[in-house]
């Protein structure tokens, strides 16, 4: 069985990172920043799995978003996952022959479902992240968002998941756009809403804020990950001390030895 | 010390290159026979199919040269995912013949949705079962790495200290046979575990 993970959100947005809340973006800061100030290669060495997202509202430049990602992994020995606003195939094999171990694509589901399968046909299904943005309502039910949270979408959560499948995605990232960025903890009862268990590993995200929020979705057994993009409450050392919170909490995560990561550094050097 | 990279269009060799340049190894990247010979080191990734991987080899002008090195046995080689199974004699993917560097066969991974057992295989998984030596050395019991795979190698058929993964049957996660190694994960996206068996097999 694998791993249960924890993986690693950055908002890219004409090129600066962003925190997100509510679906709301603010700047944080450019590349410099991330890695300098953020020290995000501490942050690296003690997550499962990076996602990187280009949610630009000016229109895409892909080459400075690749550029960007370049830059975040060049310490980086995990898997990447790379998404936003992929309309066809070619920005696809864009991304993935610059390096994306995966892929997450949202509105292709809607625009052109064909992309899809075609995207899981030339590199697999485990190559095809499906991303799932819910809204709960004040009558109590829960609507498909689409189109960067902008649109309501006609399908429910579980009618929607299965298209996702059906078209070839492997993996779902379920993400409450209600807890977005509010640190108050995972939605847990949309894994109910989305039909799990399913067929495929499912990603949890949205108002993850500490250990203890991981914890109670990982101990699930229909979560296989848990994703947050919250960059200040897990400052400095803060994933670290997550993980071990995690290990002590009983789950069988990947080993790893972060500060091992950092020794290695340069440790062929003139040998 | 001098590391080839071979880069012949199959799969993307940024994370290979990623990791060679963060521990320090003088690399070059090549896709011809002729900067072969001067390497201590050869490192070969791949992803993809097993057929297409030969032919890039053979395109290249890499299958003779490659086999030759393997027999002299100066040269350090490392095999990484596909790269580590196109060292063998013969993929069912395909059905397609190897290098033939070693005797060993890759079979296709037996999925079993009703335990859970999907194929891919895909994810961290544990690596066992090795002494903690060569490409092991400074390794505990166990360490985890990360698989991305259909196909498998179950017996390499010659000494060489297998690390072993469990994914139904157990299968060789990577090896150690002297001057000829293989890893079937990417170390390169497997933390620091990753980065010490390279550096291991850098180190001798």
């Amino acid at each position: 069985m694998a791993r249960k993970r924890v993986i690693y959100t950055l908002f890219y947005a004409d090129g600066g990172f962003m925190l997100s809340r509510n679906f709301r973006l603010q700047r944080a800061g450019d590349v410099r920043w991330l890695l300098k100030n953020y020290h995000f290669e501490t942050v690296a060495s003690c997550i499962d799995e990076l996602l990187i997202v280009d949610v630009s509202r000016k229109g895409y430049d892909r080459e400075a978003f690749l550029a960007a990602v370049g830059s975040v992994v060049e310490g980086c020995f995990i898997p990447v996952a790379l998404g936003g606003g992929i309309k066809d195939f070619e920005t696809a094999a864009l991304f993935v022959e610059s390096g994306a171990d995966k892929i997450v694509v949202n509105s292709l589901f809607d625009s052109d479902p064909a992309v899809v399968r075609r995207i899981a046909d030339v590199y697999g299904s485990q190559c095809v992240i499906g991303g799932i943005d819910l809204r709960r309502t004040a009558a109590g039910t829960v609507e498909v968002l689409g189109q960067q949270g902008s649109v309501v979408l006609d399908s429910t959560p579980a009618e929607r998941v299965q298209l996702m499948l059906d078209s070839g995605a492997g993996e779902l990232l379920v993400q409450s756009v209600d807890r977005d960025g509010t640190g108050f903890g995972l939605d847990l009862d949309l894994t109910t809403v989305v039909g799990a268990p399913l067929a495929a590993p499912l990603i949890l995200c949205g108002g993850c804020g500490k250990g203890s929020h991981m914890l109670e979705a990982l101990v699930r057994p229909e979560v296989d990950a848990v994703a947050t993009a919250n960059l200040f409450n897990f400052i400095g050392d803060g994933l670290l001390k997550a993980r071990s919170e995690l290990t002590a909490g009983g789950l069988d995560l990947a080993c790893w030895n972060s500060a091992d990561v950092k020794a290695l550094r340069n440790s062929m050097v003139a040998a | 010390m001098r590391a080839a990279l071979v880069n012949v269009g199959i799969g993307n060799i940024d994370s290979v290159e990623r990791a060679l340049r963060y521990l320090g190894v003088p690399y070059h990247t090549i896709s011809d026979p002729v900067a072969l010979s001067a390497a201590t080191h050869v490192v070969l990734p791949g992803v993809g199919a097993y057929r297409a991987g030969m032919e890039a080899l053979r395109a290249h002008g890499l299958v003779e040269p490659l086999r030759e090195l393997a027999e002299a046995g100066n040269t350090r080689i490392i095999g990484v995912c596909l790269g580590m199974q196109l060292l063998g004699t013969y993929s069912e993917e395909g059905d397609c013949e190897g290098l033939g560097l070693l005797p060993f066969r890759v079979e296709r991974m037996q999925a079993d949705p009703a335990a859970g057992l999907k194929v891919p295989h895909v994810g961290y998984a544990s690596v066992q079962g090795y002494r903690p030596e060569g490409l092991f050395a400074g390794f505990g019991e166990r360490a985890d790495f990360y698989f991305t795979h259909s196909y498998a190698v179950r017996d390499v058929g010659a000494p060489c200290n297998p690390g072993l993964c469990v994914h139904g049957e157990p299968f060789v996660a990577a090896f150690d046979a002297g001057s000829i190694c293989g890893a079937q994960f990417h170390p390169e996206k497997s933390q620091d575990n990753g980065l010490r068996l390279l550096k291991n097999f850098f180190s001798s």
